[in-house]
């Protein structure tokens, strides 16, 4: 590849001989005198260039009336140097600016010094080499104002991603992702390879967001992917491994002993003999190391990168196998992409992008009962044994030759469920787009996209014949059930984008930008269920009996036009307004049109008013107003229809809906003010920021009375508002050779508040369990029955009543709002500390979040009382209350335990967790050299590796379970419940990147 | 050149302004408009079974997991079963009458209120069709419809017209406007209103839609129970006359009968096929490969009132071990021959009830012969080498009143026998197995007339209404 570049550039500096009247030559160097390789050198007001050889030197023919060079090389800060009368000159880059860098806006880029919107930029590099499969999972703790928590610790599993709080109830709370300018739907967002990524840029205020209009009110995430580099080829190939295993869990749990006399205790078991109970005791189970292992991870990476003048090109490709922490789990992805650009003339350029993929998976379903392995650790007891044994401890077998599953007290085998109940899952993903720029004059351009999207997914979930649970569910003169579903999705997108910047004079400068977009999705689903399988086969062909099946498909489409005008005196002062028209399928024809705007503006002082001073490199003020909208998630919500089921396989026909033709945008007013700063040389810069967001019109299911058929018709009901301060901070005290250190604080808080409701009493919404949505509340309240103590006299679980007196039955209109306690975090943030010497690079990422109360349903299951006194508990219930005088805080065992609607497990929820540490090392470049590559670099990595915090058991809550949510995982309240989901894991891993 | 290919760009730009308005009319692919779907037989047809489909569902006849189905609750709150301390302890909320403004019985008040809004819709847009016997035959249906929906709300979260303690009755909804905000009718409108609707319906339905559907002797039948409930013993006797060309189920038939093998007395059953995805018997039992798991046993005390000879007996239950511990199942809806465990069809009334509820009218009126041949058209049809009993006076009274336990077990009947006669609920204190060992019930008894005999009126009905009130004691 090098010897390609020497050769080409061999190549023009003969052509260049030609016409040249005479040679300048040089090296170029960086501040720490490091040479710099492949760095451009051109002629300036020519197209006569060269870039720099493994010496970082230079020779170049300059045409006749050049006087200057321009060297540039990405990173660096682009130079030009006067070399009239010069021959040799030596010519050091410093490293570039952050003021300097490029930053993606809305259907545009902006250098970061010139940016009044608030955006924060995330680079490829601070998320290179993370263990993690889903993309919107590495921006936690990244950015202020960005709140991740991961669903699951699932390998591939998504994660809850909130800007700058809730935006809405009912209606959509995830950011629009788009990827290379195509909107994404979530479930594509594993279907990235983290290492295409160039950036994330987070588009959090109206300002930059309103430009997105009726999909932007929970923000926007643009990730740009990797572009090849005419002045920098590569080839790159990495490679990392490492294992992985679930985080603590916080719980110890009775050994087979305890476990015996305990039961004893609550009655579910009879007074044993010394040798029965010896007998009992003999053989057992750690059920935790039968399901669980630490699991392997290992991916590979290559990746071309390069161009020429006319054109660029980027190829990679990827594998990642990446197994479950349960035993016999694995999620794999593969993953291709090309981005190419060639410019045709000097005002035609065109380019692409395409990635294609495919992921699978075999994780068990994540219920909550003993079908899921998480679950089953927690509820199998420790003298419990797998297969039936026999005297002699030996397993039995059935007449099949199959061993004899032990049903255990929960009926159940979970060993035997893993074997004989797989689930299977495999994603397609082709996802990409073809883009026309012209520049036909000088500032204006004119670029024509079309993006499209296709997924498909395959579920496989196969009961098989004469497993345990074809016994509890299945017919057992059809044996086996089997369920194929799956849906294919299929998107468009042809974006138009006309731009033209104009100066009137030095002084003023304007930008003009107008541009139409159209998207249309469809997404087509189906299932078939039989049963009665012959051993050994699953599809469906084979079935006695098809016993259930669907088709369905779903649309939507949205046209939109915007607008964007810019206008910048004196290089210091900015206004910016934006305009979006955005007509949905969504809504009724006369609610169908919804238009969005916002207005910005900007000012720094360093550049003015402060010109001479020297304490301040920037100081810029920044505010924004406007409006952004949501779509409802129901997609055809405004029309009353007739739904079809069946009676007796004979067609019936029922109204399935309430029609609301009124039905409109939700609407979210928004602001946004704050400060840019750089200081002490740029050796501490930051922001502050202020923000208030209204959403108004929240789409959310009225309330019927039930008299009516129906419990509820979508409506908008309800003003909901967010506001927080962001701050961020970075001390970079020491930068170029040497020892090297950045550090930087990101801190975040955001309140959501309940304004308006069309109740004044409280609502619980389908999204939640236990909160509720009250007037003048935080959203998610607690309603919950305050607990008091257990009674040292009787033993029994006391709550105070509504009126504030003990009672051991408490009722539920005991239950109290809890005012200002939610499953929302209050704060959250990360902080980072980098430390560099030489070759060696030590990255230390903290996040943190707080303020939030979590109910820790794990710790009420381990401590169920008598009634769940046959599966396992926790020793803790050990410590349960016997005789009067006993102070404990675990009730006699026969006491009634309350079901999850009291605060006797309502828990604070902050923490802070050392997210990633990741030290690495580059391979000094004479070695690099005679090893005949660009660069060597190896790393040791971990996640997850230490948590802090007060709450009992892992404190990073996303999803009860999966199974045992309402409608979709990704619309239920995050962190509400702590279930025994898929914990998070932690991981070591290690690697190597090589270029050549 | 530039220019052309310029504008032809331009051109294609604003292209989309033009054409995009009509790319935004989507419509759902597997529904269509209300306003359409009433116009021909075939429609109506359609929006007749759709009121099958809802009695059908949990909250109604079906029993998904803990919801509050007419056909099980009843039972679960009654003096003839045992929770089952190995079982996935569902509905017991309702075992242990725990139930009060909190939401449990919430699912079957909405699964009412939808059957009546279904049948309200076509009641509204019947007019669409011509006069025909087809269009009576649907009136009639939805009209019979709207009046057991009705009853069974009102049995429920109302007092027994029979044993009043107070006057409110149910909201009685006759139209499908959705912004209405319905107030309690007094217990008498609201029977007024039943009676009248199903009166009605009586005389507009057809004698052979089968059994499947509401039909005339199904009209009849429904009516016999509601004046008993009622205590109108001279209607009960009327309508139980009514019911024509039926006779009891033969002994060796009532296995049959139970596995859906037989329609023998069946008058009125929901049908649950395989797609429906409804296990009736899940409220009682699961099958799992170490034996029945019960949610629920028969009470030892009750158990033992079946007789040898009674065939009931080994239909309705069986002996056997679960996990090495032997109980007594509830296996009257295990599931059909062949086929899922659990399915069967939900019989919502039997010939066998309509002549207990004769039965017991003539008794009441101290018309002991017609009871007591009403009784022994039964009991000839259980016990093996029957001969009767020849009871009169107060010892046929309770006979007919024991007869009506047993047979109806599990059928959502008992609680309602208790309360209309205004007695209390008194459980045994024996444990859930099979010979009265193992826990007895935490709550053994409801006093007679106890507010809870009226379920509480859920907080999502009375947040969203606010001129509902609520029942007495909540």
């Amino acid at each position: 590849m090098k010897k390609l570049f020497l050769f080409a550039s061999m190549m023009f500096i003969g052509i260049a001989t030609m016409v040249a009247q005479r040679t300048i030559t040089g090296v170029i160097i960086d501040a720490s005198g490091e040479t710099l390789i492949g760095a451009n050198v051109l002629a300036k007001g020519s197209t006569v260039g060269t870039i720099t050889d493994i010496d970082g030197s230079f020779s170049l023919m300059m045409p006749s009336g050049s006087e200057t060079l321009v060297v540039s090389y990405t990173g660096y800060e682009t130079k030009e140097i006067d070399v009239t009368g010069l021959s040799n000159v030596d010519i050091t880059l410093s490293e570039g600016q952050l003021l300097d860098e490029i930053v993606v806006t809305g259907y545009g880029t902006a250098k970061r010094g010139s940016v009044i919107e608030s955006i924060s930029r995330v680079g490829g590099e601070q998320i290179k080499n993370l263990p993690i499969a889903s993309v919107d999972n590495l921006l936690q703790g990244k950015s202020t104002g960005v709140e991740v928590t991961a669903i699951n610790g699932k390998p591939g599993q998504n994660g809850y991603v909130r800007i700058r709080g809730l935006t809405s109830v009912n209606g959509n709370n995830d950011p629009l992702f788009i990827v290379d300018g195509v909107p994404v739907p979530t479930s594509v967002y594993a279907a990235i390879n983290p290492n295409d990524i160039e950036e994330f840029s987070i588009l959090k205020d109206a300002g930059a967001t309103s430009i997105y209009g009726a999909r932007a009110s929970a923000g926007v995430v643009l990730i740009t992917t990797k572009k090849g580099d005419g002045s920098n080829a590569f080839v790159e190939y990495s490679v990392q491994a490492g294992t992985m295993r679930a985080v603590d869990d916080g719980f110890d749990l009775m050994n087979a002993s305890q476990k015996l006399n305990y039961e004893i205790a609550a009655g579910v078991r009879g007074p044993l003999t010394a040798e029965e109970r010896a007998s009992i005791l003999e053989y057992g189970t750690n059920w935790e190391d039968v399901l669980l292992r630490d699991a392997s991870l290992t991916s590979h990476n290559l990746a071309f990168s390069g161009g020429s003048e006319k054109g660029n090109y980027y190829l990679s490709l990827s594998r990642l196998d990446n197994q479950g922490i349960s035993v016999g789990s694995e999620f794999n992805r593969t993953t291709a992409k090309f981005n190419g650009g060639y410019e045709i003339n000097d005002w035609v350029k065109v380019s692409n992008s395409i990635s294609v993929g495919r992921r699978n998976d075999n994780e068990l379903r994540d219920r909550n009962n003993v079908q899921s392995p998480f679950v089953a650790i927690y509820a199998y007891n420790p003298y419990e044994t797998i297969y039936n044994l026999d005297e002699d401890g030996e397993i039995q077998y059935d007449d099949l030759g199959e061993p004899e599953y032990n049903f255990t007290s929960q009926g159940f085998n979970i060993v035997e469920a893993a074997r004989n109940n797989p689930e299977s899952r495999q994603w397609s993903d082709v996802y990409g787009n073809l883009n026309l720029t012209l520049t036909p004059f000088d500032g204006f351009s004119f670029s024509s996209t079309g993006g499209y999207n296709f997924n498909t997914f395959k579920n496989e979930y196969f009961i098989k014949p004469n497993s345990i649970l074809d016994f509890y569910v299945g017919d057992t003169d059809a044996p086996g059930i089997k369920r194929d579903s799956g849906n294919e999705r299929d998107r468009y997108v042809w974006t138009n984008v006309a731009q033209y910047d104009y100066s009137l004079s030095s002084r003023h400068n304007l930008n003009f930008l107008a541009g139409t977009e159209f998207i249309k999705d469809k997404i087509e689903s189906y299932s078939i269920s039989g049963k009665g399988f012959p051993v050994g086969l699953s599809v469906q062909d084979v079935a006695a009996e098809i016993t259930d099946g669907f088709t369905r498909r779903n649309e939507f489409a949205l046209f939109s036009t915007f607008g964007q005008v810019g206008y910048t005196l004196d290089n210091n002062l900015q206004v910016k307004g934006t305009v979006r028209r955005d007509g949905s399928s969504r809504f009724g024809a006369d609610s169908r049109y919804g238009t969005f705007w916002s207005v910005s503006a900007g000012y720094d002082f360093s550049k003015s008013l402060l010109q001479d001073n020297t304490l301040f490199d920037q100081l810029k003020l920044r505010a924004s107003y406007g409006t952004t909208g949501n779509e409802p998630s129901v997609l055809y919500g405004a029309v009353g229809v007739l739904d079809f089921s069946q009676y007796a396989d004979q067609t019936s026909a029922f109204q399935g809906n309430v029609a609301n033709p009124n039905l409109q945008w939700e609407t979210q007013k928004a602001f946004s003010v704050g400060v840019d700063f750089g200081i002490f040389a740029n050796k501490v810069t930051g922001s502050v920021e202020y923000y208030g967001k209204k959403s108004t019109e929240l789409l959310f299911p009225n309330q019927l009375s039930r008299t009516t058929g129906f419990t509820s018709i979508q409506d908008n009901v309800g003003d909901l508002s967010n506001s927080g301060f962001e701050t961020e901070i970075i001390y970079s005290p020491f930068r170029g050779d040497g020892f090297r250190m950045d550090l930087g604080v990101r801190f975040s808080t955001n309140k959501t508040n309940v304004d308006r409701l069309n109740s004044t009493e409280e609502i619980n919404p389908d999204n939640a369990f236990e909160s509720v949505l009250k007037e003048g509340e935080v959203a998610y309240v607690w309603n919950l029955v305050e607990f008091s103590r257990v009674d040292p006299e009787t033993g029994d679980l006391l709550y105070f009543d509504s009126e504030g007196g003990e009672t051991s039955a408490p009722t539920e209109s005991d239950a109290k709002i809890l005012s200002g306690k939610s499953a929302l975090p209050t704060y959250f943030g990360g902080f980072d500390l980098n430390l560099g010497y030489g070759g060696f690079n030590l990255i230390t990422q903290f996040a943190f979040k707080g303020g939030n109360y979590i109910y820790n349903q794990r710790k009420l299951d381990l401590l169920g009382g008598a009634d769940a006194a046959r599966g396992q508990q926790s020793v803790e219930a050990l410590d349960y209350w016997t005789t009067a005088g006993d102070v404990t805080e675990v009730p006699r065992l026969d006491a009634q335990v309350e079901a999850s609607t009291s605060t006797r497990f309502l828990e604070k929820g902050d923490f802070m967790r050392l997210r990633n540490v990741r030290l690495s090392y580059d391979l000094p470049s004479d070695l690099v050299r005679k090893m005949k590559m660009g660069s060597v670099s190896v790393f040791v990595a971990g996640s997850n590796l230490a948590t802090f915090t007060g709450f009992e058991g892992d404190p990073e809550v996303g999803v009860f379970s999966e199974e045992s949510v309402n409608d979709t995982v990704g619309g239920q309240l995050p962190g509400e419940f702590a279930g025994f989901s898929y914990p998070n894991v932690r991981t070591i891993t290690g690697g190597l990147t090589v270029r050549f | 050149m530039k220019n052309r290919i310029l504008l032809f760009l331009l051109a294609l730009a604003i292209m989309p302004f033009s054409s995009c308005n009509d790319q935004l009319e989507l419509f759902p692919q597997d529904a269509i408009a209300v306003e359409l779907g009433f116009k021909n037989l075939t429609d109506f047809e359609n929006a007749t079974k759709g009121i099958y489909t809802r009695f059908r569902t949990s909250g109604y006849y079906g029993a998904s997991s803990g919801a509050a189905s007419i056909y099980f609750i009843p039972d679960v709150m009654s003096d003839d079963v045992i929770i089952n301390g190995n079982g996935r302890r569902s509905r017991e909320d309702f075992y242990d009458w725990r139930y009060d403004e909190d939401n449990s019985s919430e699912t079957f008040w909405l699964a009412a209120y939808s059957v009546i809004q279904r049948s309200n819709l076509i009641l509204e847009n019947i007019d669409a069709l011509e006069t025909s016997d087809e269009k009576s035959n649907f009136r009639g249906e939805a009209l019979a419809a709207r009046g057991i929906a009705h009853f069974d709300l009102a049995k429920l979260y109302a007092d027994s017209p029979a044993n009043p303690t107070g006057s409110l009755g149910i909201p009685y909804v006759t139209s499908t406007d959705a912004t209405l905000l319905p107030e309690r009718n007094t217990l008498t409108a609201t029977y007024d209103n039943i009676l009248a609707d199903l009166n009605e319906a009586y005389g507009l339905i057809n004698a052979d839609n089968g059994r499947g559907r509401l039909n005339k002797n199904a009209v009849a039948g429904l009516l016999s129970r509601i004046h008993l409930f009622r205590g109108d013993y001279d209607a009960v006797i009327t309508n139980a006359d009514r019911v024509t060309g039926v006779s009891e189920v033969a002994r060796g038939d009532v296995f049959n009968m139970w596995k859906d093998a037989s329609d023998a007395s069946v008058l009125w059953k929901l049908i649950i096929t395989e797609p429906d995805n409804v296990s009736l018997g899940v409220a009682w039992l699961q099958e799992s490969p170490d034996g029945i798991r019960s949610e629920y046993n028969v009470d030892l005390e009750f158990f033992q009132q079946y007789s040898d000879s009674d065939v009931r007996k080994s239909v309705y239950f069986e002996t056997s071990d679960f996990a090495e511990v032997t109980f007594n199942h509830i296996v009257k809806y295990r599931g059909r021959l062949s086929g899922n465990a659990n399915e069967v069809d939900a019989k919502a009334l039997r010939y066998s009830e309509v002549l207990l509820n004769k039965a017991e009218a003539h008794s009441e009126k101290n018309e002991d012969g017609p009871a007591l041949a009403a009784l022994d058209a039964l009991r000839s049809n259980r016990y093996e080498d029957f001969v009767s009993g020849n009871e009169t006076g107060d010892a046929l009274k309770s006979a007919i009143a024991q007869e009506r336990r047993l047979e109806l077990a599990f059928e959502g009947q008992r609680f309602f026998d208790l309360k209309r006669k205004g007695l209390a609920i008194d459980r045994s204190s024996f444990g859930d197995q099979a010979d009265g060992t193992g826990v007895p019930a935490e709550f053994i008894s409801l006093p007679a007339n106890d507010h809870r005999f009226n379920m509480a009126i859920g907080d999502g009905e009375r947040n969203a209404n606010p001129n509902i009130d609520q029942n007495a004691g909540y």
